[in-house]
Order: structure tokens, then sequence, then C-alpha cells
């Protein structure tokens, strides 16, 4: 699909294009949207569907203070929601499919902290990754999940107990 | 301890997101997709008119959505920004619809009805169309009604029919087809069937204003922020001595709705029944509703329409935002609070030219006679 008008009007006043915006924060987007879902094609088809509607509304999208933090709500919600996920799966663009690196850590604790994600509620996961890989703060995260920062707050600190409680087993 | 843990946590999460996908081709996978996406819109119209009547939401006569409304009031309120005329110049007994920008003058006894069911579905048996409507966008029944007769003057009676164009936004001067006149302005496609000289008359009074004669603008941030709060926020229960509401209809962005955004219809309230809604909407719960986020698309939360309100008393001119259409954050937004909608405050406000013919959920007891 070719540049629209637009588009290129947008170049011209230094707001960035879809596709330089997308190639510049699109890593950062998986990386964010893999912590949260937990499994890559999901990480892949969350930042898809988010980057879809913001294809869609480019023109407002770009002019917000933080493109980033708009979409990256976008992922997080999707991902929370799992109705919407079941009613509008889509399948991620062939393009995209088996590009990941292989691997990761696979230090002990590493390990700790992946199975605890795991093992916590979608919004509650969400949260942990807002709060400790994204660095939000409670208020900004209670923004992004549109809940309470008291909920917030609690959630992280309940898994940061857990977290605890699993590091002080594998230690004995 | 905690904030070593804490740390711990990110240095393990950070490693642990190396083991992402590579963004490789996303922008275009993204394209594609919002390709697709459209391309669904356009095939889901008649299947969005076909669930509309499956849930009861049929809009033929005889059945629970509304009636057409007949509007009420002589043209007054506000000076419009008019192009090229002014409320005084409309007949005796006329008034002003206005519809994304454009207004067109009708007389003044004609209803406000859903125009995609009355005119599009002409052919469907237990309509009895007023005699005389100003049609607007609205679910239909879907049905292939056939070429011949048509939605005729004898059939359907007289006429003005707004939309959007579907030729696009450029000008179209007026051209006569079958007894319908048409004509497209600043995106806006205004049909009229009437005989003439009404027809006539009527076409002469089409204008592009920017405020409309209900001081409603063509455009308002809300349809773009649909949750974000008034600003600046006034307390409705605290508002004295209050003058006139206007209630200005505007579609609202989401996932379904693309493109420019702009006003729907508008009406205006003033004296007794402007402080009547505004106490109305003050007695609402605190908190809003009524909201049932259980039973629709997250897409479907605030609906593709909604409210603003602009509130006119002693201190000045107040904002209201009202989320009416969806299945959560429903209520009358005041920037203090969210009051729940009742049905002595929403219906003044979705009567005559903002009657609304399709899409409502939560609040649609509220708004509809579900029971007549």
């Amino acid at each position: 699909m070719g540049v629209t008008v637009a588009e290129q009007a947008d170049e011209r006043s230094g707001v960035p294009d879809f596709e330089s915006w997308v190639a510049a924060r699109g890593p950062a987007l998986l990386r964010f949207a893999y912590l949260v879902t937990g499994d890559r094609d999901t990480a892949e088809d969350a930042v898809q569907d988010a980057l879809t509607s913001a294809c869609a509304r480019w023109d407002r999208v770009s002019r917000a203070d933080d493109p980033e933090a708009y979409v990256r709500r976008m992922v997080a919600n999707a991902h929370i929601s799992w109705w919407r996920r079941v009613s509008r799966r889509e399948t991620p663009a062939a393009e995209v499919l088996g590009a990941g690196t292989a691997g990761g850590s696979t230090l002990p604790e590493d390990e700790a902290v992946w199975e605890l994600c795991g093992t916590l509620p979608r919004r509650q996961r969400a949260a942990v990754v807002l709060r400790f890989y994204e660095q939000l703060s409670y208020a900004e995260i209670a923004a992004v999940l549109q809940c309470s920062e008291v909920t917030v707050r609690s959630q992280v600190h309940r898994a940061l107990a857990s977290l605890r409680s699993r590091l002080e087993d594998e230690e004995r | 301890m905690s904030d070593d843990l804490e740390q711990r946590f990110a240095d393990a999460l950070r490693r642990r997101a190396d083991a992402a996908p590579a963004a490789q081709g996303l922008a275009r996978a993204a394209r594609a997709r919002l390709a697709r996406r459209r391309r669904g819109q356009l095939a889901g119209v008649a299947l969005g008119a076909a669930v509309a009547v499956a849930g009861g939401l049929a809009v033929a006569g005889g059945g629970p959505a509304p009636s057409p409304v007949p509007a009420t009031g002589p043209a007054t309120g506000p000076t419009s920004g008019s192009d090229d005329a002014t409320v005084d110049e409309l007949p005796a007994g006329w008034r002003w619809e206005s519809y994304g920008g454009v207004e067109v003058g009708v007389p003044g006894d004609w209803a406000d009805a859903n125009g995609s069911q009355l005119i599009g579905q002409w052919c469907v048996d237990g309509q009895e169309p007023p005699d005389g409507f100003v049609g607007r966008p609205g679910g239909s029944t879907g049905v292939g009604c056939p070429q011949r007769p048509g939605p005729t003057l004898a059939v359907v009676g007289p006429y003005v029919d707004l939309a959007p164009s579907i030729e696009g936004a450029a000008d179209q001067p007026v051209a006569v087809d079958g007894g319908v006149a048409t004509q497209v302005v600043d995106g806006v496609r205004v049909s009229v069937q009437a005989p003439e000289p009404l027809r006539e008359r009527i076409l002469a009074t089409v204008r592009t204003v920017e405020v409309d004669v209900n001081g409603c603008a063509t455009t308002d941030p809300f349809s773009h922020e649909p949750l974000a709060p008034p600003s600046p926020a006034s307390d409705v229960t605290g508002l004295t001595s209050v003058t006139a509401v206007s209630a200005c209809r505007y579609a609202l962005d989401n996932d379904w709705v693309d493109g420019q955004l702009r006003l729907l219809s508008s009406e205006r309230l003033e004296g007794a029944a402007a402080s009547a809604v505004v106490e109305a909407i003050g007695n609402g719960a605190d908190g809003g509703g009524p909201d049932t986020p259980h039973t629709c698309l997250p897409e479907g939360a605030w609906g593709d329409e909604g409210l603003v309100l602009l509130v006119e008393h002693d201190g000045g001119t107040a904002r209201v935002h009202v989320r009416y259409q969806g299945c959560d954050h429903n209520g009358f937004d005041d920037g203090t609070r969210t009051h729940a909608l009742t049905e002595e405050a929403i219906r003044p406000l979705l009567s005559g030219s903002n009657t609304v013919t399709t899409g409502l959920s939560s609040a649609a007891h509220l708004v509809w006679d579900l029971d007549r």
C-alpha cells in the first residue's frame, strides 16, 4: 500500500509516518507484548491488532504526547479482554511468523520469574510487566489498566510476595 | 530486600524479553489487516441490520423500537454560524435540521425518523411513514427491496434524507431522479422528495454551518475521546438559573468507525424543560450506568454516538458528556462525577431530531418503550 498524501504532509511537518514509527518502536512493543502474553504468536497478534487500530487513526495517534503508551495500552487491554481475543481472532501475517530470536535466559531465577508470571491472572501479569519492565508508576499503570491505583499496588505486591516465596524455596 | 527483589524481577523480565519475536513487516501487516477489517465492515452492514432486527431493535412499524418522534418547537435558539442565511429566512412555522455541518429547513410538523429503514426499506410490510419526515441513517432490516415502484411520493410520502455522501466529499449540484432531488454539500448527501414547489423551497434552504442553530459545533473533541471528562468540570448539582440545554449528538470514535466524526443531530431545551432535565441529571446515582460490560465487546463499550450537553446557566455554559449507547461507561459525566442515566434525564435529550433508532445496549429500556 502506498504512502498517502496525508502521510507525506506529516513527514513535512515532522510528525513520524506510520511505517517509520513502527520500524522504530515495533521491537519494544513486541517485547512488551511477549512479556504480557507469555506467547510469541499471541504477542504478534496483539501487537498487529493494536497497530491496525493505530494505523486507522494515525493522524491523531501520532500527535499524542506518547503514541507508544497509547499502543501499549491497547496491547495490554486487548490481551486482558479475552472475549475480544476470542471474537476477533485474526491470524498474524505470514511475514512476521517465525521471525523471533530463539532462546531467552535460562537462569534459575529467570525461570522462577517466568513461571510465576505464568500463574498470574492476566490483569495482574500486565500490572507486573508494566511495573518492573516498563518501569511505570502505580498511577500510570492504573490508567493503562483502567482500574484503581490501590488495586495495582495490591496486585504487584502480591506478585512480589509470591516471587520471594519461590526464591526462598529454591535457596533452601 | 524488597528493592533488591524488585530489581531482580525487572532484570529477569528484561532478559526474558530477548525471546520476543522480531519485528519484521509489522507495519505492512497492520495495513493489510486494516484493509481486511474495512472490507469486513462493508460486508457487515447487512449483518448488523439483521442483528438489529433479531435483537428486537426493529425499526419497522409495530416493533419495539421507537416510532418517529414528532418534532416540536419553532426554529429558535442561538445565532447560527451560517455561511449564507439566518434563522429568520425560514418560512413561518419551519425549523432547521442539522447533520454533519449542513442545515436544511423543513416544515415544522415533519417528524424525525430512520431514513435507512423508511426509505431504503420502503417495501417492508407494516411501515407507516409519517406524512413528512426527516430521515437520518439508522439500523435497517436489510431487505432487498425492488427498484419499482421504489420509495416514491405515493409510497413513503415527502421527506428530507440526510446521510454521509458515498460519492465523496466534493460538492455536487442538485440532480433530480424519479422525483427525488439530491445534492452533495460538504460531504453530506441531502435528498428531498416533495411535491413542487415545496421541494424547491426546501432545497433553497440547504446551507453549511460551523455551529448549528442549536449551538452545536460540527465537530467536537468528545468524538475522539469519548471517555475524557469535560473540561472545565462543572458539578451539575450546583448549577443555578439554568436557561437552556443544547443537546449535541456526535458520532464517536471506536474500532468500527473511522473517518471524520461529525454532528449527527441536535436539539435544544429551554426554560423549565432545560432546568428540569438538569435537575434530573443531578438526581442520577453517582458512579454512572446502567452498565452491563459482560454482555458485549469492548468495541461496543461506549457505542457509536454520544451527546455533548451545553448547559447555559447564570455562571456561563457548562459541558456534560453523555454516553448511552454502549454496554459500559454509560452516564452523565460533568467532570466532577458521573451520574447514572435515568429515564427522566435521558429521554428529553434523545427525542425529536436526536431520536436514536438503533444500537442502544444497556440503556435501551430507559430510552425506548420496549414493552410497547
